[in-house]
């Protein structure tokens, strides 16, 4: 039987605010194989975004385990788990990706400076991935000087240019107009073909049906999660759901 | 309640209380250390005042013989005068070795120039002594203890009986001959020759303001031997503690520079996190003015706390760091003073309200949409540096650490403006310790080129002098004799020097040594008083002998503030050394002084030169303090910038941590801006510390008589190491800063608002 590329076993976190506390996951299970693409969804505060943390750990759970590539997460301290990041792992988030004092090119080429790949690899390997993602003019310019849209497409450029095992996309288009985000997941798709892991958060139904499993969260929790792979009308999944009113 | 004061009350309750405490306490720090400069300043002057008028308003004492004296009492210049005292010269044992002092009957407590008793009873038998209140505490003599004193009449042990002020010349250290009282009968066992007797009148002036005028008058009657005024000892008496106020409100200076660019730094941050606050208060009608007269209420009402905390603070200290004076005079009361309350407030205000009106102007133009919308701040931003740091081959974090500095010029260079201030204090200290150093290690700085005195009194000047010439364990020697001297209507100290003054090492600044009668070597006090230059001829009188002297040359002296005339000694013919000043060939003072005691046999009295280093203890801790107090307060503020800085930048962390970055480079990061921070300040503080410090060193030996260019710099060791030290500090401080935010999770860190 192949290994799942990211497994994560009855996850539990609770968030502690002096006496309050507030359970953000509760004994949730993901696997998620090498090439799927997984939409997760469900309304605010639902818990999606520290399920999507704890898989790429960014944190770690107060109880469960999550394994990437074969390798035990959540039993490593920060740094250990900032190095399987390194290697494993692209996060893309909804706003405010990049480092503002650094240059388009400099901010996608971190990953790979952070590997140790030689510095002119660095730089063409990054200029490849932001002409493919149709940013390559803009490869000196600051990233205060982009769009948002132009922005989310460099983010997304770090996020693969070290070809990571998994892409950690929290709400991708959450900040975008539609056309900026049609693009943005018009290149998601582009990656998933070409064989790319995806685990994406999202509130847009338009962007969880692209996904080829869609998992629903509640209050913490699962609450209902379909395979989408040879559906005939994606488009109209949104429809299916009604959970978010 | 107005919208502004609103506003100011609103921000205050929203202020974390540690921060607020640390502006006001930066602002007290800051107001202390003026008001405390100030008061130094200030208190010695009211104090010496009113022993003055305690003491009968002794504005003139006059030596010469007793009937010339008594003649005198008539003068139409005195509006009062003490009987002609008699006294005598001996040498009290103190410690190790012995000083120089005169003993005297005390007038009656109702007569003009009566010393004041401090401690115990006056003398009352032939077997006791008061003993000069300032000298009991330097040496530690206590009432009841027993003291031996070696004058005409041999070697006597008197048992002290109390303590007493005298006003007829400065305190001990700072002048000697000691005074000392015993009753009729301890003053014949002392000198039963009244050959071996002197007498000294102290007389009120019917106008104070002519005390220097009289002195010229009088200082060349028939059978005076030597005026002095009480303006001139009250200067003396007064040196020391202006000097050191002086240093302490300059460096007061220091700290307050330091907390204009802590406050301004800290309003600019504070600001920044508050942008979407002010926003919403222009979005509901506060005008451009009322926002930012609201944020400057803000500021004033914790600078006005700290002010008034910092003014209670010096004013408490400021009697703890008398220097001279409380030896003799005991410590001074608490004075509250009203204008240092006020200066200190106005102080604190103006820097305070420079310091936060323009991050307050600049918070209240941005664009209200954009920060509603959640708009990152908009900044000249960093496309240049960003792609000048890409072109520099530097890891990772140094890269992020550096140029999160640059893309934030104005507060960086605040925060690093205030640490240059702490590396130019830092200088500026340590000059100042070296140079203090260099007088008491280098008599010669003070005008004192000799290692042992040998007193001229009761001794054959022509024997000692071929005494010393013989010995081998002696360099050189001169001798001198000291007169009060008038120019014009002014008096000054005038010594005649004999031997060969030439080799005797006197640090002569300009022209030349002392070599030929007619001509004068003065120190630095002396041209400054008298507004002239090497290469003037003046016409003094020293006692009743006119002179006609070229200046050649000026040296350091701080006797007398540098208001001091060396001319030689042939010009008085058959006047009696006052002492001989000898050099070692090699070896200590003390082992000089053995030899000298060995060769010119028990009856002379010998003293080794001494480092008068007990009384520069207060100072150099002072200068310690204070340059340590700008440091902290610098330090604080360096941590406190870089502190709001890494939580500003807490989500761009965030990212970088997604990306792969470890807590050891989140920490690099930081501790790279610490370090780029700590070189600039270490790059312009340390120029602005030496000139600094030359600027200000000569002010104070210029103040204290010894003239300009007589500091010393600090080590080449310390100045080298000052810009890697002040990065060291930098990295440390950015290090530890960000210490909790490199072990905060990632997920929270990206989640940052």
């Amino acid at each position: 039987m192949t290994q799942p590329l990211l497994r994560a076993s009855a996850l539990v976190r609770t968030y502690r605010g002096g006496a309050r506390e507030h359970a953000a996951l509760r004994d949730v299970s993901l696997t998620v194989a090498a090439g799927d693409w997984v939409a997760i969804t469900g309304p605010s505060g639902c818990g999606k975004s520290t399920l999507l943390h704890l898989l790429g750990g960014l944190d770690r759970p107060d109880s469960g385990e999550v394994w990437l590539a074969g390798t035990r997460l959540d039993d490593r301290d920060e740094s250990g788990r900032a190095l399987l990041r390194r290697r494993h792992v692209g996060f893309v988030f909804q706003f405010l990706n990049l480092v503002p004092t650094m240059t388009v090119i400099g901010n996608v080429e971190l990953p790979l400076v952070l590997q140790g790949v030689a510095r002119r690899e660095a730089r063409a390997r990054s200029l490849e991935v932001l002409e493919e993602l149709g940013v390559g003019d803009a490869a000196d310019a600051a990233p205060a000087e982009l769009s948002g849209g132009q922005q989310q497409r460099v983010a997304l450029a770090r996020a693969v240019v070290h070809r990571p095992d998994v892409l950690l996309a929290d709400e991708p288009t959450g900040a975008l107009d539609s056309a900026s985000a049609d693009v943005v997941l018009d290149l998601l798709r582009r990656r998933h073909d070409s064989g790319q892991s995806i685990v994406l958060v999202t509130h847009d139904h338009r962007v969880a049906a692209a996904a080829d499993r869609v998992v629903t969260m509640l209050d913490g929790e699962i609450v209902d999660e379909r395979d989408l792979t040879g559906a005939k009308d994606r488009p109209t999944y949104a429809n299916l759901i009604n959970l978010e009113g | 309640m107005s919208a502004t004061l609103r506003l100011a009350l609103s921000g205050l309750r929203g202020r974390s209380k540690v921060a607020a405490g640390a502006t006001a306490l930066v602002a007290a720090l800051a107001a202390a250390a003026v008001v405390a400069g100030l008061s130094v300043q200030s208190q010695g002057g009211p104090q010496v005042d009113e022993i003055y008028r305690d003491s009968g308003r002794p504005d003139l004492v006059v030596y010469g013989e007793p009937g010339a004296l008594e003649g005198l009492r008539g003068d139409a210049a005195f509006a009062a005068t003490g009987p002609v005292t008699a006294y005598t010269t001996g040498e009290v044992e103190l410690g190790d070795g012995s000083v120089e002092a005169r003993v005297a009957t005390p007038p009656p407590a109702s007569a003009v120039g009566a010393p004041q008793l401090r401690t115990g009873r006056w003398a009352s038998a032939a077997g006791e002594v008061v003993f000069d209140r300032a000298a009991a505490v330097e040496a530690g003599v206590r009432d009841g203890d027993r003291v031996r004193i070696n004058a005409a009449g041999g070697l006597v042990t008197l048992t002290v009986v109390g303590t007493a002020v005298d006003l007829t010349d400065c305190f001990y250290p700072d002048c000697d001959p000691i005074r000392l009282f015993v009753d009729p009968a301890g003053l014949r066992a002392l000198a039963p020759d009244v050959a071996d007797q002197h007498s000294m009148l102290i007389a009120r002036l019917a106008d104070p303001d002519a005390a220097d005028a009289a002195a010229a008058r009088l200082g060349g009657s028939a059978g005076v031997e030597g005026v002095q005024p009480w303006p001139d000892t009250r200067d003396d008496i007064l040196t020391r503690e202006l000097i050191f106020g002086a240093s302490l409100a300059a460096f007061g200076i220091f700290v307050l520079l330091a907390a204009a660019f802590v406050v301004a730094g800290t309003a600019a941050a504070r600001l920044l996190a508050r942008r979407r606050e002010i926003a919403m208060l222009q979005a509901v009608g506060y005008t451009n003015r009322q926002i930012i007269g609201g944020l400057l209420a803000e500021t004033l009402i914790l600078g006005l706390a700290g002010a008034v905390l910092g003014w209670l603070a010096g004013t408490l200290l400021a009697p703890f760091l008398q220097v001279g004076l409380s030896a003799a005079m005991g410590r001074t009361g608490l004075r509250v003073s009203v204008v240092s309350l006020l200066i200190a407030v106005a102080f604190v205000g103006v820097i305070l309200t420079a310091a936060t009106v323009l991050p307050a102007r600049r918070a209240a133009r941005q664009p209200v949409t954009d920060v509603l919308r959640d708009a990152p701040p908009r900044s000249a931003a960093p496309a240049r540096v960003a792609r000048l740091l890409d072109r520099l081959r530097l890891a990772p974090a140094t890269r992020f650490g550096i140029g999160t500095v640059l893309a934030r010029p104005a507060r960086s260079a605040l925060t690093a403006a205030a640490l240059a201030i702490a590396v130019a204090a830092v200088v500026v200290a340590a000059g100042f310790l070296t140079t203090m150093d260099r007088f008491v290690t280098e008599p010669a700085s003070a005008g004192d080129p000799y290692d042992a005195a040998v007193a001229g009194d009761g001794t054959d000047g022509a024997r000692t002098a071929a005494a010393l010439s013989s010995m081998p364990e002696v360099a050189g020697w001169y001798t001198q004799t000291d007169r009060r001297a008038t120019l014009g209507e002014e008096t000054f100290l005038a010594r005649a020097v004999g031997g060969d003054p030439a080799q005797a090492g006197f640090l002569v600044r300009e022209g030349q040594p002392l070599r030929a009668a007619g001509e004068a070597l003065v120190g630095y006090g002396f041209l400054k008083r008298f507004g002239l230059g090497v290469g003037d001829t003046v016409d003094i009188r020293a006692g009743d002998t006119p002179l006609a002297l070229k200046i050649v040359g000026w040296y350091s002296e701080t006797e007398d503030t540098g208001e001091v005339l060396m001319y030689r000694a042939e010009m008085l013919p058959g006047a009696t050394p006052d002492a001989f000043l000898v050099s070692a060939r090699s070896g200590t003072p003390a082992a000089l002084a053995t030899a000298l005691r060995e060769r010119l046999g028990p009856a002379a009295t010998v003293h080794p030169i001494e480092a008068d280093s007990d009384e520069l203890t207060l100072f150099t801790y002072s200068m310690l303090v204070m340059a340590g107090l700008v440091l902290v307060v610098s330090l604080a503020n360096l941590a406190a910038a870089l502190l709001s800085g890494a939580r500003e930048r807490a989500r761009v962390l965030g990212v970088l941590r997604t990306v792969g970055f470890t807590v050891r480079q989140t920490l690099a990061q930081s501790a790279s801006g610490g370090a780029v921070l700590g070189v600039a300040a270490g790059i312009v503080g340390l120029p602005v510390g030496l000139v600094l410090f030359q600027v200000l060193s000569d002010q104070m030996t210029i103040g204290i008589g010894a003239g300009p260019g007589l500091s010393r710099s600090p080590s080449w060791v310390l100045l080298v190491l000052t810009v890697p030290a002040a990065a060291l500090i930098g990295a440390l401080a950015g290090a530890a800063v960000t210490r909790r935010l490199a072990g905060t999770p990632a997920s929270t860190l990206v989640r940052w608002e």
